[in-house]
């Protein structure tokens, strides 16, 4: 093959890689998944479910794409659902820990502002 | 292969070649990457995040990163926004993070100030329990001081009362003392036959008490004189004038002679019974002021007689005329 130069090899090993690049092996990611079932029933117990329940869909709706794409063998897509669902999840929990927080600081304010008017009403004579 | 077919060969793969290079050399823009960078961006201009989500902020950092870097690579669209989301999530939750830290911070600021405030609340209630007992104490002394000066003041009024009635008592006993010895006077005039007149009360000793011409006392007379002088001891503000008087018969002269030691020897008598001499008083009328008829016998022994007057308490006999 005296017509194939060394510009045609190139061009060639160009594409060829380019390909390669877009179509890696994705060992099937099991691990992934279970951290994100961790990770949303982690953040039921720390009340996600009132206090962030838009995330806690999407994570819970996550998961279930992923262990879909699992079963397809899509890997990446397994992958990608997993990683998802497990942020979803992490979110919804400190959303739900910090809204607890503000509802303590408020309690106690309210609390504060009924002792001081007590005090007030107890101070008149 | 000809010059031409080889020549087509090679612009087809060079145009295979340009096509797949197109995706990458030039890497069209990325939405989802473009608003994780910005809210990154955000993030990391706010303070509070700073401060109190450092390691948050780092996790969504090395995320967009990768982002970043799959763009710049030209990967898939689908791939640089997975990363994107992940970045744009742990961004939120770097905030998150910092919010719930934030929270804390003011759960302990206000447990602190909550354990003032019910300090303060147990200390004014203190005060305020201990300024109710001192007001109470106050009230109850005043109340006592009250109660006191009720008590005195009624003492004062008993006191009053008592002297009231002991004065109405005293003055009743007095009016009754009054009367009595009203009584008495009226008991011992009434013994000494006296008469009352406007001059005084007046006892008559008779002409049987005293001799023709003489003037010494006959034994009846006696008992008068001594009537009167307890009478006089009694009253010992009165006074007596005894007034002797005869009949006509005789001179004149001789009648008021006889008249004025008549008078004497009854004023003799009364101080022998104890009268003092200067309550008493002598005049002698002779025939004057006669009480009867001189013609008759009867007449004539009425007219020879010794008249007593008694004084008031003043002590003074108007004279006759």
């Amino acid at each position: 093959m005296r017509t194939l130069s060394w510009f045609h090899l190139l061009l060639l090993s160009l594409v060829a890689l380019s390909l390669v690049g877009c179509a890696a092996n994705f060992p099937p990611p099991t691990q992934n998944l279970a951290l994100s079932e961790a990770a949303i029933n982690q953040a039921e117990a720390s009340g996600a479910v009132e206090f962030a329940p838009v995330e806690m869909r999407l994570a819970r709706e996550k998961l279930t794409e992923a262990r879909a794409a699992l079963a397809r063998e899509e890997n990446k897509k397994a992958l990608q659902w997993a990683e998802q669902a497990e942020v979803d999840a992490q979110l919804a929990e400190a959303k739900a820990r910090t809204a607890k927080a503000q509802k303590t600081v408020a309690e106690l304010q309210e609390s504060i502002q009924i002792l001081k008017m007590e005090i007030e009403r107890k101070a008149k004579p | 292969m000809n010059r031409t077919s080889r020549f087509v060969f090679s612009l087809a793969l060079t145009g295979l070649a340009c096509v797949v290079l197109a995706g990458c050399a030039a890497p069209m823009k990325n939405a989802d990457l473009e608003n994780a960078q910005s809210s990154f961006a955000a993030a990391k201009m706010d303070p509070v995040v700073v401060k109190n989500a450092p390691l948050g902020l780092q996790t969504a950092e090395t995320s967009l990163q990768t982002a970043e870097s799959l763009w710049k690579a030209d990967a898939e669209p689908a791939d640089v926004s997975h990363h994107a989301y992940l970045a744009l999530q742990r961004t939120a939750i770097a905030r998150e993070t910092a919010l719930q830290k934030l929270a804390e911070e003011r759960i302990e600021a206000a447990s602190s100030d909550r354990a003032k405030v019910l300090l303060e609340a147990r200390t004014s209630e203190a005060e305020l329990a201990e300024r109710r007992a001192r007001e109470s104490a106050m009230e109850a002394r005043e109340a006592t001081q009250s109660a006191e000066l009720a008590r005195q003041e009624a003492q004062k009024q008993t006191a009053l009362l008592a002297v009231k009635t002991t004065e109405a008592e005293q003055a009743a006993a007095e009016m009754r003392a009054a009367e009595m010895r009203a009584k008495e006077l009226e008991a011992e005039v009434a013994q000494l036959q006296a008469i009352k007149s406007d001059r005084g009360l007046v006892i008559t000793l008779g002409d049987v008490l005293f001799d023709t011409g003489k003037a010494e006392l006959k034994g009846g007379a006696v008992v008068t004189v001594s009537k009167i002088a307890d009478f006089m001891k009694t009253y010992p503000k009165r006074k007596l004038l005894v007034e002797g008087f005869t009949d006509s018969v005789g001179s004149d002269a001789f009648n008021l002679d006889l008249s004025e030691r008549r008078a004497n020897t009854v004023r003799a008598a009364l101080i022998a019974a104890g009268v003092e001499a200067e309550r008493i008083a002598v005049r002698g009328y002779g025939e004057s002021f006669p009480v009867a008829n001189n013609e008759t016998a009867v007449g004539r022994q009425l007219n020879r007689r010794v008249e007593v007057i008694i004084s008031d308490d003043d002590g003074i006999i108007k004279e006759r005329r």
